[in-house]
């Protein structure tokens, strides 16, 4: 019998320690690199995407849940911690945990009565949901400022640490940092016995309940677990634009942040990261040049559908893979 | 001995098709009975009414002095049921460690635990590892479930029922398909399960039930024609007439069958 640790789990990658510390060197160094405020600020937003497409990779890529309305939950964080930020307190702690809070309060019912359903109608029930929360946003002017949206969301303070947030590389590596740690956070999700459980869902559902599992609380765990993290992403967006719009809750940022997941390459967390930025890279070279990127960005889409269907993460899998075997020769 | 699974006036049919008729059965712990009966008779459809895959339309399932006939299929796995499926109902895309660690997790009441990775749960992986051995599978540990051979498939599927150390094991057709080699050790296999363990097994081999059963209930349209031991069953009249029927194919099947009960 081979040892323990020669168990090998094909949802755990080898660690590959190496380049990990180079890329997070690589982040830290940049704003040194590149002082242009505008790379800063993409990068930034990539970061953001990052954590939201990491989010819906949960679902989509491990527990096998197309959801099409995980926007709810950014968009709902977003709002909450901007009216929390306008009306009460711009500090820090307080608008994140009220945001966060507030995905994870709407995760636990839309959740509960989304997965009783598998396929098509799970993801018209989620996408039929987040059109509720983007109608709220809309019609509640007095609470959202409705089809105006929600301005002069300040940038937080961290009292204790003194920082200005305000600063654009300051807030690069605060969100770098929160980047990171839902990376680890979510990298020891899946490698955990609920993780796995996660990904026994989505390869055999029926097959887990006979041997025991309430799938209906796995899945709702996942959902819960995944509309946190959204949450996350949206407070961090609500400070890093200042201004939030009925659009972010929007089907279309659902449809973005799917579209992220899918062309990054679903179950691998680090592709779906790659997914978001391939995609708001193209999104803002594109759009400088002509008014007509979607049209690039949705043939960019077909393109990946049809000859990488493993998406980014894929093609870095087979490519390293194809060395490998020639190094080898 | 003490009632482990009463089966009380089971109904069940699919649209206009009656697939079971009041079906009765009582299983005693430490039991082991056959479910046999030509096809359709509705032994799998029985299988998943007990498992809860499938709810009655009339009647109703007592496991262990309790009625479950409304609880989902999950809640009876931990009140001691467990199961095996006609047609392999895997984790095809996981290596067959992870298949059996999955069914061990939830046994030992882990499934849900986020702060550890699963590879740290040392009483998880050594208890699946042993499982492995047992079934003779370890050598295939690494191997993803849609890889292996259909034989060993079979066994993973068994492998999967014992994880959660059951008091009540439905096996549906544990040999089907199986060549005859395959089929002699699962029979040895499923020989050597503690006489605890409670056996509900449905087979069409009969050299299969007659190695393994103590009793033998033939179903027949959705209803219980025989029910007995071995001996009693093989000389009832209604089942050499409707189960085994008259046709000289299975004059051979029972003269080889019997010729094996009595050497």
């Amino acid at each position: 019998m081979p040892s323990r640790d020669e168990w090998r789990v094909t949802s755990d990658r080898r660690r590959r320690i190496g380049p990990g510390l180079a890329t997070i060197a690589a982040l830290v160094i940049f704003p040194f690199v590149s002082p242009s405020i505008y790379f800063q600020n993409v990068l930034t937003e990539v970061l953001i995407f990052g954590i939201f497409a990491m989010s819906l990779d949960l679902l989509i890529g491990y527990t096998g849940l197309f959801s099409f309305g995980h926007a709810a939950f950014f968009g709902v964080a977003a709002y909450t911690a901007g009216i929390v930020a306008t009306r009460f307190s711009d500090n820090m702690l307080l608008t994140l945990a009220a945001g966060v809070l507030a995905a994870g309060l709407l995760a636990l019912p839309l959740g509960a009565l989304s997965i009783r359903s598998v396929g098509i109608y799970f993801l018209m029930l989620t996408l039929a949901f987040s059109q509720m929360v983007y109608a709220a946003a809309y019609k509640w002017t007095w609470l959202t400022g409705g089809p105006n949206g929600l301005a002069g969301v300040p940038r937080p303070v961290l009292g204790i640490l003194g920082l200005d947030l305000a600063s654009v590389s300051t807030f690069y590596y605060a969100t770098l940092t929160f980047f990171l740690a839902s990376y680890v956070v979510l990298r020891r999700i899946v490698a955990s016995p609920l993780g796995h459980s996660f990904v026994g869902v989505r390869e055999n559902e029926s097959r887990m309940r006979a041997i025991g599992y309430n799938t209906w609380l796995v899945k709702l765990a996942a959902f819960v677990i995944a509309g946190l993290f959204a949450g996350l992403a949206g407070v961090l967006f609500s400070y890093f634009n200042g201004f939030i719009s009925p659009s972010d809750v929007y089907w279309t940022t659902s449809g973005l942040v799917m579209v992220m997941v899918i062309i990054g390459g679903a179950g691998t967390l680090l592709g779906p990261v790659l997914g978001a930025g391939l995609v708001l890279i193209l999104q803002n070279i594109v759009s400088s040049q002509t008014d007509r990127w979607p049209l690039i960005m949705g043939a960019t889409f077909i393109l990946f559908v049809l000859v990488a269907r493993r998406g980014i993460a894929g093609i870095f899998h087979d490519t390293l893979a194809l060395a490998r075997r020639s190094a080898r020769v | 001995m003490d009632e482990l699974l009463r089966v009380e006036n089971i109904h069940r049919r699919f649209g206009g098709l009656r697939v079971l008729n009041g079906v009765n059965l009582s299983v005693a712990e430490g039991e082991r009975l056959a479910i046999i009966g030509p096809n359709g008779a509705g032994k799998t459809t029985l299988f998943n009414i007990i498992g809860g895959e499938l709810a009655p339309g009339l009647g109703r399932i007592i496991l262990g002095g309790e009625d479950v006939t409304r609880r989902p299929a999950h809640e009876r796995v931990s009140r001691g049921l467990a199961r095996t499926f006609q047609t392999n109902n895997l984790f095809l895309g996981l290596s067959v460690f992870e298949n059996v660690r999955l069914a061990v997790q939830r046994r030992q009441g882990a499934a849900f635990r986020v702060l550890q990775p699963a590879s740290a749960l040392t009483e998880v992986s050594s208890e699946t590892a042993g499982l492995l051995a047992r079934l003779g599978l370890q050598e295939r540990h690494l191997a993803l479930a849609r890889d292996l051979s259909y034989g060993e498939q079979r066994q993973l599927e068994v492998a999967l029922a014992l994880a959660g150390r059951p008091r009540l094991l439905l096996l549906d057709e544990p040999t089907a398909g199986m060549s005859p080699a395959e089929t002699a050790s699962m029979v040895e296999l499923i020989r050597s399960f503690p006489r605890d363990v409670t056996l509900l097994i449905i087979e069409h081999d009969m050299d299969v039930v007659f190695a393994i059963a103590d009793r033998i209930a033939v179903l027949h349209y959705g209803e219980v024609l025989a029910d007995g031991r071995p001996d009693e069953v093989r000389n009832d009249p209604n089942v050499l007439a409707v189960y085994l029927g008259t046709s000289s194919a299975f004059n051979v099947q029972r003269s080889t069958l019997i010729s094996n009960i009595q050497g």
